[in-house]
């Protein structure tokens, strides 16, 4: 992005409204007070109700509806679920890479298909979402809000029309999360963001209305960066000016955390110290969600070393004690050990 | 020498039974319930020969691998590990430490289909466990007992050997019929029936002391007899006490002959101590007397000089299961703590010791009477 494009946007955030030509005027369009988001809330949940009351089909009915009649199938959730994991994992594998150029390269393309793949898939589920209750609902919210937030001339303006064409523009409007991060992470916003701790001024405009859904984007995106840099093991400036490197960043954070989470949670819960210290604890699982909080315990090498003894097991059919690769390994490290202290005092 | 990463595994059953027992006599009978970890430790000894002439090692020698396991479970009604440890031995004259230490078990851990939410459940590999943990013709080393006024008691059993092996596809012993047991539907065991007179996972609530025999070093203590905790009149306990643990270390010793490179034996190193914690919230102080000349109210008996007597310690759960320390309890060491500034209560630990007398009566899984309730 240009930088006098980044200008343009974080001026048009800071002040809180869309500005749309429309019909030779240009409206301004701002968002709800508090009281008028409850009103906005409840216009939606009475027109969901009066749908729902007119025979019209929830999401969830409609997706039944759609298996039915073979738009939508029971593998098409599966992918929908895996498909997510892929990204996640090609965008680990993204910041693992981030020292080969190549192979990032190669991977980004392997994002973009995987994204692409998300994409169609949430569209085709949701294709007939507008036809929905909960579609409908939207859909009246969003008129009412125009209806509320529209101004000309610090006036409400009254609509004679339609304002398909407005709500359409409003929505073209609203940036996305790269543009966001892009504008999180660079000047002018940077300098705004660091000054701002200090009080001495206010990001935003104060017109006593939320946060546009811009503003409290670029907010959560500031913080975001600010804890990044901030963070012990915090990635080199390349990483974090890529969005696929940081976010496998953040994931492998996670499961870091989680995985020390988990471990935290069985220590605090085995006061027997034997199996605290065992080489391998067996921690007994009933649902699948179980057996991954267990598996999640596992850091890197423990869990290349759980499914290697599985695969092993799995092949033989037999595997006797110390006939692991791990186990071997461990013997040899052994041997080595004695041998440099026999000769190493 | 243990390994550097633990490695967690989820583990959905397991099962033990009398070392040597085919194929075909494992049921679900030998499943345990109420399962909450298990852990293994492997160590491998390696011993290096050098030789005059070079620097690099002649030989190494590989020695016989420690297997130590270790395992927990809720004290639930089913079962206590360390009877099907032990199974068969039965009968007054040979239920105690000194049978069981002799018996020797093999224990099956099995790893389910990773998507089932139970084991019967499971259809990969006929619904057999996929991949089982195999420890065989191993020793009780460890025992404990743990029952505390905070969450479920406790069983925790190490078993030792030097035999482990993982196996998969038709080698796996725990069948589909076995891993039925774990149906989404499995739970404790109920009040109600003669052969387990259960309340569940057993908690504070299920420890009788109306039924239990307390050592009468403990202030409060009223009498010798079974009850002599409790207050028949009142419904109100003489002692309030907050834990009570049992344990016993076995000290298992490897006994090694020519032509065989596992031991042949690895027999409990006699005597073995048991020992038993019992901590109470003091509701005026330890009254244990440390004097020269011994406790005064020990003069007539056989303890005549000393500070301690000899005492029965005999605990008993709703379960059905006794915990029997034999008579010969001696209070090895008494503390006295808490009551801090901030307002926390003054407890006193109880600490006794005896020596080769420690037996385990469930009600349905031993078929002796207990000396005590006579059931």
């Amino acid at each position: 992005m240009k930088q006098h494009e980044r200008e343009f946007f974080i001026s048009r955030i800071r002040s809180g409204m869309y500005m749309i030509k429309h019909d030779k005027i240009t409206l301004k369009i701002y968002s709800p007070t508090i009281e008028e988001e409850y009103e906005l809330n409840e216009a939606y949940l009475n027109a969901y109700n009066e749908a729902l009351e007119d025979g019209i089909m929830t999401i969830e009915a409609t997706l039944d509806m759609m298996k039915e009649r073979g738009l939508w199938s029971e593998e098409d959730d599966k992918h929908l679920v895996e498909v997510p994991k892929a990204i996640e994992r090609l965008k680990v594998e993204a910041f693992k890479a981030r020292n080969n150029e190549l192979k990032l390269v190669d991977i980004k393309k392997y994002l973009r298909i995987r994204e692409k793949q998300l994409r169609e898939l949430t569209e085709r589920k949701f294709s007939l979402q507008e036809n929905t209750c909960e579609g409908i609902a939207a859909v009246h919210k969003s008129t009412e809000f125009m209806k509320m937030c529209t101004f000309l001339n610090k006036e409400v303006y009254e609509f004679d029309g339609d304002m398909n064409d407005v709500l359409n523009k409003y929505y073209a409007m609203i940036l996305s999360e790269s543009t966001i991060r892009d504008l999180a992470r660079n000047e002018p916003w940077r300098s705004l963001w660091i000054m701002n701790e200090d009080g001495v001024f206010n990001l935003f405009q104060k017109n006593d209305r939320q946060l546009t859904i811009d503003q409290r984007n670029i907010l959560v995106w500031s913080k975001m960066y600010a804890n990044v840099h901030e963070s012990a093991e915090a990635p080199a400036d390349d990483v974090i000016a890529d969005d696929d490197m940081l976010d496998g960043w953040f994931i492998i954070q996670k499961e870091k955390r989680d995985s020390e989470k988990a471990k935290n949670e069985m220590e605090s819960a085995t006061t027997n110290e034997k199996i605290k210290n065992a080489g391998e604890v067996f921690v007994m699982a009933k649902t699948p969600k179980d057996i991954e909080r267990v598996n999640s315990m596992n850091d890197i090498n423990a869990n290349i070393k759980r499914q290697q003894r599985l695969a092993i097991a799995k092949k033989q059919g037999v595997v006797e004690t110390g006939e692991f690769a791990d186990e071997r390994m461990q013997v040899s490290q052994m041997s080595n050990e004695q041998f440099k202290g026999k000769f190493g005092s | 020498m243990s390994t550097n990463t633990r490695i967690f595994y989820a583990c959905q059953a397991v099962a033990i039974a009398n070392m040597g027992t085919p194929s075909g006599n494992w049921g679900t009978q030998n499943m345990i319930h109420g399962v909450q970890q298990v852990g293994i430790t492997t160590n491998f000894k390696l011993e290096q020969a050098f030789e005059l002439g070079q620097i690099e090692i002649y030989q190494n020698i590989e020695g016989v691998p420690d297997v130590e396991v270790t395992l927990e479970k809720d004290i639930d009604g089913y079962p206590l590990m360390y009877l099907m440890a032990s199974t068969g031995v039965v009968g007054t004259s040979n239920s105690g430490i000194v049978s069981r230490a002799k018996s020797r078990c093999d224990l099956r851990l099995g790893i389910f289909d990773e998507s089932v939410n139970h084991t019967a459940a499971a259809t990969t590999n006929g619904g057999a466990a996929e991949v089982e943990v195999y420890c065989s013709g191993m020793y009780i080393s460890n025992l404990s007992y743990k029952m505390t006024t905070d969450g479920p008691f406790t069983e925790s059993m190490t078993l030792a050997g030097n035999n482990k092996q993982w196996l998969t596809g038709a080698n796996v012993f725990i069948s589909s019929t076995m891993a039925h047991v774990f149906d989404g539907n499995d739970s404790p065991l109920g009040f109600g029936t003669a052969a387990s007179p259960s309340g569940g996972i057993q908690v504070r609530q299920w420890f009788m002391v109306n039924e239990s025999v307390l050592p009468q070093s403990i202030y409060g203590v009223v009498g010798s007899g079974v009850g002599n905790g409790y207050n028949a009149a009142t419904n109100t306990n003489n002692v309030h006490l907050q834990s009570v643990n049992i344990s016993t270390d076995f000290s298992r010793q490897e006994l090694l002959e020519l032509g065989f490179k596992n031991p042949y034996a690895r027999p409990a190193n006699f005597p073995i101590e048991v020992k038993c914690e019992i901590e109470a919230i003091s509701t005026s102080g330890d009254f244990v007397s440390a004097l020269q000349t011994g406790n005064p109210n020990l003069y007539n008996t056989i303890g005549s000089g000393d500070n301690t007597a000899q005492e029965t310690i005999y605990v008993y759960l709703k379960a059905g299961m006794g915990f029997d320390l034999g008579n010969k309890n001696r209070l090895s060491s008494v503390s006295y703590g808490g009551g801090d500034a901030k307002g926390g209560n003054v407890t006193v630990t109880y600490s006794y010791s005896t020596f080769n007398a420690f037996d385990v009566y469930q009600v349905g899984h031993t078929s002796i009477t207990n000396p005590y309730t006579g059931v």
